[in-house]
């Protein structure tokens, strides 16, 4: 069982951030798409979740929602049948 | 490709290779039959200033010196499936705004400017000054029941000292494990097991900086 399906990158931003912070995520499925995923975000400090953006967004524990993206699996060919 | 449309996230950017991708219909929907997307790029509604001030704030106005700040990740199965368990997480390897706590997959074979690190299993493979209190430290070695790790070669020992003002510490006995330094409290399952199947590889060569 794949435990962690998608994984994340926090990029660096020319601009040091300001815009908003880019994170790059990737599919590790094998055959299946991230569609099915809901992405949340939150920050820590020391720890602790941080306030920030909308409190209206705001869920339980500092987590607010990223919505969901399709990416699609990592295959790179299609599977072969003997 | 550009527009896809997220709650309080945006997608700006995917990476779309030449690879096409095309399985059986018993696996994917035809719908999947796509090229092969590598990635996509997210951009939060928060930027380093609002982090900043509210950072500040929330530390009474003392500002961020000396603070962490990770952004953490979320991805869980459709709400679709109420049941469904959190499925992984993931915090920064390295933080937002300043300092640092992590040591992660992708991150501890890197940082020898930060961290002396060494292969040999059984010997100290990493060291690194942490000003961090012992409640936060976590030893990855008790997994859940139902998802134990492959049996370890060699348990991981992390051992702390102080010197020089500064807590170092001191994790040995390192090969294919993974070592964390948790930003928390408390122990936090999801991410452990995150972590577990990405699991820490240590160096082939001593990348001893001092």
């Amino acid at each position: 069982m794949l435990q962690a399906p998608i994984s994340f990158e926090l990029k660096d931003s020319p601009n040091g951030g300001l815009g908003g912070l880019i994170v790059r995520a990737r599919n590790k499925n094998t055959f299946v798409s991230s569609a099915n995923l809901l992405l949340s975000w939150r920050v820590l400090l020391d720890g602790v979740p941080l306030l920030v953006g909308d409190p209206a967004q705001r869920g339980l524990a500092g987590w607010y929602p990223g919505g969901s993206v399709a990416i699609a699996p990592q295959a790179t060919s299609p599977p072969q049948y003997h | 490709m550009h527009g896809h449309s997220l709650e309080g996230a945006e997608a700006i950017s995917v990476c779309i290779s030449d690879v096409g991708l095309c399985f059986g219909p018993t696996m994917v929907r035809e719908s999947e039959c796509i090229s092969k997307q590598e990635w996509a790029e997210l951009r939060l509604p928060i930027d380093s200033a609002e982090l900043q001030a509210a950072g500040s704030q929330a530390r009474g106005g003392l500002g961020l010196t000396g603070a962490e700040v990770l952004l953490e990740m979320r991805a869980q199965l459709s709400t679709a499936m109420p049941w469904a368990p959190m499925v992984t997480t993931y915090t920064s390897p390295r933080p937002v705004l300043s300092g640092r706590f992590m040591m992660a997959e992708e991150h501890l074979p890197h940082r020898a400017a930060d961290a002396c690190v060494a292969a040999l299993q059984g010997h100290v493979v990493a060291e690194q000054q942490l000003p961090v209190p012992n409640s936060w430290i976590r030893e990855d070695d008790d997994a859940m029941p139902d998802q134990a790790p492959p049996p370890l070669a060699k348990p991981l020992h992390f051992s702390q000292e102080e010197r020089s003002g500064s807590k170092v510490i001191t994790v040995t006995g390192a090969n294919d494990l993974y070592v964390e330094v948790l930003p928390r409290p408390s122990f936090n399952t999801a991410l452990y097991k995150d972590a577990l199947w990405g699991a820490f590889k240590p160096p082939q060569a001593t990348v001893c900086t001092g």
